[in-house]
């Protein structure tokens, strides 16, 4: 149980039981909606490798927290925080300011954190969330307890922006999932914690996989199934995720997590118009034979610069004005273009074929050159013509801004 | 060009100019023409009937009547639906097989074509071009002729192994002998090309009637005159294939594309400063240690 601060940060909360993290940025949305899927007491590792796939460079700004949920306090929380967020557990206060990577930390006993955006105004109120992920400047954990007491009473602010306003107050909450937990909480919470973890040295949580799972984490009913996100405000989810797609041709997966306009990522909206207007124009035409092409293998795709995904298939060549010679075998590439009009994008540039489930990279012979960024890796050259292996995750990166990334479903 | 026939194909943005001239001769030795033609924008094709089995006119007409059921007229194709369509002429043509009443005669016919085809959204629109046998599909840019095909016959084998000079192949003993048809197996493994779309192209699909006849030479200089024929620049050639002694059945379709509204120059392919790569590249030989 935890509780939110929807306000305009631009930052997104993904909150799981045991675990809270805010990102901000501009592919915050996608991220935290993909790393909500993993996010768990002891995800720490899995979720950094995640933030930092791009490199520290374009690691979003973000503040995680995880904790073994034992009795009624918060245990020992871990906190990591980058950037622009602060976490306030206490007396202790832990700041992304100031520091190039990231500041860790390990607080016993925890009783009541939070993680707020440097941008967040306080106005907005606490609204309760068990499991999810929402557009929010800040979190606090634990939030009010189900029966509607709020940990920390915040005042009621009437001129809340948010249309959700009467928040905390309605304790009867609104919002289901609180129900199931907090049965959860009392039938199974007392039976666990005589024998759970008491204060734990940092040294001894780091690996340990095998802890009793708390209540949170077994008793949580179907409504928190993984497979959807639980999306609060959705609304202003979907705006989030908009934008992201919308991203200029020449720079958008090149940096996911693109944190800002300082380093020249920004777009010019006269761009998103234009893309869009070309998208909508160019989609009459596929419309007949769509069906017929896209269905291959579903399993591969590639995130395309402007945030579309091609279905790889089983293979697909990509260049300014793809060609293909001389293949038999009866089944024929897809052509992709990308880098229309980009001096620096060869003709047919690069080739991205699906063997034996394994997905391979072939530079062809490309003027320019490509380079392969495996998750959390420095990037590679290929050499040209010839076939490399890479997992998926993989960014591919033609050179002038044009990158792709290898993603899965 | 005079004799020409004209169609306007229409594209999401902007049209495709598509003029084309195409004849079939008999020839002036053979007493049945086995070749057949197939030029109906935005498909364009010949098929070869081979010569010395049963039914070959049966066969490469049958290629021209499945392709006229699957291809729509005046519309662009996915590159999948040309290839339905080669297969579907396959079948076709087995099915003229099982009929056969003379023994084990197989029905047979060579395909060599070029369509505007459709490569959806992210691709846009592209020549297709497809071979299988050994007619033949050029490209010609106005100044040189480039045989886009390759041959699937077995003197190009020999060439291609390097037993025997392209010069030699054309007197060689076996340079009737193709090495794939359509109708000799139960799946067809044509060759394919996609070229980007864009400007003019000119495209020329021609039965070995016409190549065996005229060399690549002759062929760039009738192209490179005026088409003062009826039937156009397909026209002129037959003739010219005809004039030298015209053996075999000769069908020639020659295909002129402009295409407007490309402001990408295709040839360009600017060289990038390398400073970008110049700055990983100590890491990169780190991690190929590591």
């Amino acid at each position: 149980m935890a509780e939110y601060r929807a306000e305009a940060s631009g930052a997104v909360a993904a909150v799981r039981p045991g675990a809270a993290l805010l990102v901000s940025g501009a592919s915050a949305a996608t991220v935290a909606a993909e790393l909500w899927a993993v996010l768990a007491p002891d995800a720490t590792t899995a979720v950094l490798e995640r933030l930092t796939a791009d490199g520290l460079g374009r690691t979003p700004d973000f503040a995680l927290l995880t904790w073994q949920p034992a009795g009624e306090g918060l245990g020992g929380v871990r906190i990591i925080v980058r950037g622009a967020f602060e976490v306030v557990a206490g007396e202790v206060v832990v700041s992304g300011a100031a520091v190039s990577t990231w500041a860790e930390r390990f607080v016993d006993d925890a009783e009541r954190v939070e993680i707020a955006h440097a941008d967040a105004t306080g106005v907005a109120s606490w609204l309760p969330i068990v499991d999810g992920v929402v557009a929010a400047a800040a979190v606090v954990v634990p939030g009010a307890s189900p029966t509607g007491e709020a940990v920390a009473p915040k005042p009621m602010e009437t001129s809340a922006p948010e249309p959700v306003a009467p928040a905390i107050s309605g304790a009867a909450i609104p919002a289901a999932p609180a129900i199931p937990v907090a049965e959860a909480d009392d039938a199974e919470t007392l039976a666990v914690t005589e024998h759970t973890i008491a204060p734990i040295d940092e040294e001894t949580i780091v690996g340990v996989t095998d802890f009793i799972r708390p209540p949170e984490a077994t008793g949580v009913p179907p409504v928190a199934a993984p497979t959807a996100p639980n999306v609060v405000p959705a609304a202003a989810i979907v705006g989030d995720l908009d934008e992201t797609i919308a991203r200029p041709i020449g720079e958008g997966a090149s940096a996911p997590f693109a944190p800002g306009d300082h380093d020249g990522m920004t777009v010019a909206s006269a761009d998103i118009r234009r893309l869009r207007a070309e998208r909508e124009a160019s989609r009459p035409a596929s419309t007949p034979d769509a069906p017929a092409t896209a269905t291959d293998s579903p399993g591969v795709r590639v995130r395309m610069p402007d945030g579309s995904f091609e279905p790889l298939g089983h293979e697909i060549v990509l260049g300014r004005s793809p060609s293909v010679s001389k293949v038999s075998g009866g089944r024929l590439p897809r052509l992709v273009t990308i880098g229309h009009g980009d001096p620096d994008i060869s003709r047919s540039h690069v080739r991205l074929a699906l063997e034996g489930g394994t997905v391979v990279v072939t530079d062809l012979h490309s003027r320019n050159g490509t380079l392969v960024v495996a998750p959390g890796r420095a990037p590679v050259k290929l050499r040209a013509g010839e076939p490399t292996p890479v997992l998926i995750g993989t960014v591919v990166d033609l050179g002038g801004g044009w990158t792709i990334q290898v993603v899965g479903d | 060009m005079p004799g020409d026939v004209e169609g306007v194909v229409a594209l999401t943005r902007g049209s495709a100019l598509i003029a084309h001239s195409a004849r079939s001769d008999i020839g002036r030795v053979r007493s049945v023409n086995e070749d057949a033609v197939f030029a109906e924008s935005p498909v364009y094709l010949v098929a070869d009937g081979m010569g010395g089995h049963a039914k070959g006119d049966a066969a490469s007409q049958a290629v021209v009547e499945t392709f006229r059921l699957h291809i729509e007229q005046g519309t662009p194709p996915s590159p999948e639906q040309v290839l339905d369509a080669i297969h579907s002429s396959n079948e076709a043509v087995r099915a003229l097989s099982d009929r056969g009443e003379e023994g084990t005669a197989v029905a047979g016919t060579t395909l060599a074509g070029v369509a505007l085809v459709d490569a959806g959204d992210a691709g846009g629109y592209h020549w297709m071009a497809f071979n299988i046998g050994d007619s033949r599909i050029y490209s010609w840019n106005g100044r040189t002729l480039e045989q886009l095909s390759v041959d699937h016959s077995a003197v190009q084998e020999l060439v291609d192994a390097g037993l025997i000079s392209a010069e030699d192949a054309e007197r060689h003993p076996e340079r009737n002998v193709i090495t794939r048809a359509l109708g000799a197996d139960d799946v067809v493994d044509p060759d394919v090309w996609l070229i980007p779309a864009t400007g003019r192209q000119v495209f020329l699909v021609c039965s070995d009637g016409l190549t065996k006849e005229l060399d690549d030479d002759r062929i760039a200089a009738i192209l490179a005159g005026d088409a003062a024929h009826p039937a156009g620049m397909a026209g002129e050639l037959v003739d010219a294939a005809l004039a030298h002694g015209g053996r075999d059945n000769v069908s020639v379709v020659v295909v002129e594309s402009k295409i407007g509204g490309d402001d990408d120059d295709p040839d360009a392919t600017r060289d990038r400063g390398d400073e970008a790569i110049e700055v990983t590249r100590p890491r990169d030989e780190g991690g190929r240690d590591g």
